[in-house]
């Protein structure tokens, strides 16, 4: 776990984005390429001014920096491959921002790219056969989680359905995702169901695509003469895993908790400061136990802040998952976290013409990868 | 009848009922399931150097819920999946024999049953209420 704060000053300066997608034959190559290209004009950049690549993916395959940045150059840049579930764009974004920070780097690029099908899970080597696997798939694990919540807080299938809906209504803006259709109610709750009280509007899709977020110093943005108003400083950076906790094995929630408040403090703000959060929520019951964990409200209310619209944008409060979210937005792995990033950015800008949020400075980009771990960005705009 | 997974559990000499093999630390008493070559996670101690213990099977139902669909190769819906607490202290997740979600608080045991696989029946392990919730 490490923050930014005893280090220099780093600043987000370029964003570009890939459509999140369902699965075609597009080779990854041009996912990637096109998001870097855009990164690279947003930030008003050349290629060979980047001197490190981190690249977040989960399904390409050993070596998917290097065969595909050679399209664009090789200048002989540092590349780096960060696999870390599906917080492996998070991660590339954590490391290019230590990599500025620290001094090794001026610009650095983060891009997260991934094709659907041919991940591997690690847990599937480990030797061990498992009592029930059933319970090991995602779905369940989270359909448990939403009946464990019903049981304690009395969270019903209407609230977590009212999460699909905002978050649907969110994408149906975002020209990125891959869900672009607004969502009622009754069709969340009878779309087909899938675990427990989830249907499938309540989870997220299989698809691929790219994010790439270039980073810089404030020493790089003064020589390259950058536009300083749209560069967005980077207050935090936060990484960990899970404690075993005894609290009916939910210690993924004791994790988000420890990220939340690690990330906020190593930032120097406090959740009221937060106008945005982008968050995991592969399945409709992250969204509220994570928001929950983070501190957005007490264990338990989530679902009042829902049905009162208090995470719209708009909505006059801090707006959760203004992208869409991996529920409606999409979440192709490796891109997931760092497209996270590009959508604050953009918000933080005043930049996401038809979903913005109003008045934006400060935001939490919040990640988790199997396994599990967290990751946590915030950012601000001066 | 030979048991799918001899490393997670096995007879335990009443009737159907199984027991759930794992390991303790002789030090501090902490408990891992499933037995692995690997060590206990909550101390680090290697598992050469712990012991085998059998965990009884019986435990209450944290939560339940029923999987709609198919959502691995072979899956048989609908099936019941619960989060337990196993009367030795550990949580994990079990099958629960049957349709009817059990409540909160329910009493099952551990008990195999026998399950299709190619090459022939084997004997899995599954949970079975013994008493409701209070």
């Amino acid at each position: 776990m490490s923050g930014l704060a005893s280090m220099r000053p780093v600043r987000v300066v370029g964003i570009g984005m890939h459509s999140y997608q369902f699965p075609t034959d597009t080779p990854y190559v041009t996912l990637g390429l096109t998001a870097l290209r855009q990164a690279l004009a947003d930030a008003g950049l050349q290629w060979p001014d980047v001197t490190m690549a981190a690249i977040g993916t989960g399904a390409i395959g050993m070596a998917a920096g290097r065969v595909m940045l050679r399209h664009i150059g090789s200048t002989g840049l540092e590349v780096m491959q960060v696999e870390n579930a599906s917080a492996s764009g998070s991660s590339a974004f954590r490391m290019a921002c230590m990599m500025v920070a620290s001094g090794q780097h001026e610009i650095a690029l983060a891009l997260g790219v991934d094709k659907f099908g041919s991940a591997q899970r690690a847990a599937h080597k480990d030797g061990i056969p498992r009592l029930t696997p059933a319970a090991e798939i995602p779905a369940v694990k989270f359909a448990l989680m939403a009946r464990a919540w019903r049981d304690r807080y009395g969270l019903t299938p209407e609230d977590m359905a009212r999460v699909a809906v905002k978050n649907h209504g969110n994408a149906a803006r975002n020209p990125y995702a891959q869900f672009r259709k607004p969502r009622t109610l009754e069709q969340v709750l009878n779309s087909n169901k899938v675990a427990g009280d989830l249907t499938s509007l309540q989870c997220t899709p299989r698809g691929e695509g790219a994010a790439a977020v270039i980073v810089a110093s404030e020493d790089a943005i003064r020589k390259h003469g950058l536009d300083r108003g749209r560069a967005i400083r980077v207050l935090s950076s936060v990484s960990s895993s899970e404690h075993a906790v005894a609290d009916e094995g939910w210690s993924l929630v004791e994790m988000v908790q420890r990220s939340g408040t690690a990330a906020l403090d190593a930032a120097g703000v406090e959740m009221r400061d937060l106008d945005i959060i982008e968050l995991h929520d592969a399945f409709t019951i992250e969204e509220i136990v994570y928001a929950e964990a983070l501190g957005l409200c007490p264990l338990g209310e989530g679902a009042q802040q829902v049905r009162e619209g208090k995470w719209d944008i708009g909505g006059g409060g801090c707006a959760v998952n203004p992208s869409g979210g991996l529920l409606g937005m999409g979440h192709p792995i490796g891109p997931t976290g760092a497209g996270q990033v590009a959508e604050i950015v953009r918000q933080l800008r005043g930049e996401a013409e038809g979903r913005q949020h109003p008045g934006a400075r400060t935001a939490l980009a919040h990640m988790i990868g199997l396994g599990s771990v967290a990751v946590g960005h915030v950012l601000q705009r001066d | 009848m030979e048991l799918r997974e001899p490393t997670l559990y096995a007879r335990s000499g009443t009737g159907e009922d199984a027991v759930l093999l794992a390991l303790r630390d002789p030090a501090t008493g902490d408990l891992a399931f499933p037995r692995t070559p690997y060590g206990i996670g909550a101390t680090g101690t290697p598992t050469e150097a712990a012991e085998q213990a059998e965990l009884s099977g019986r435990a209450e139902v944290l939560t339940c819920v029923t999987v709609h669909q198919p959502l691995s190769p072979g899956m048989q819906v609908p099936l019941l999946v619960a989060r337990l607490r196993l009367e030795e202290g550990i949580v994990l997740d079990g099958i629960i024999e049957g349709t009817e979600e059990p409540a909160p608080g329910t009493k099952v045991q551990a008990v195999l049953v026998p399950e299709e696989r190619e090459g022939g029946a084997v004997l899995g392990c599954r949970f079975r209420v013994t008493e409701g919730a209070a």
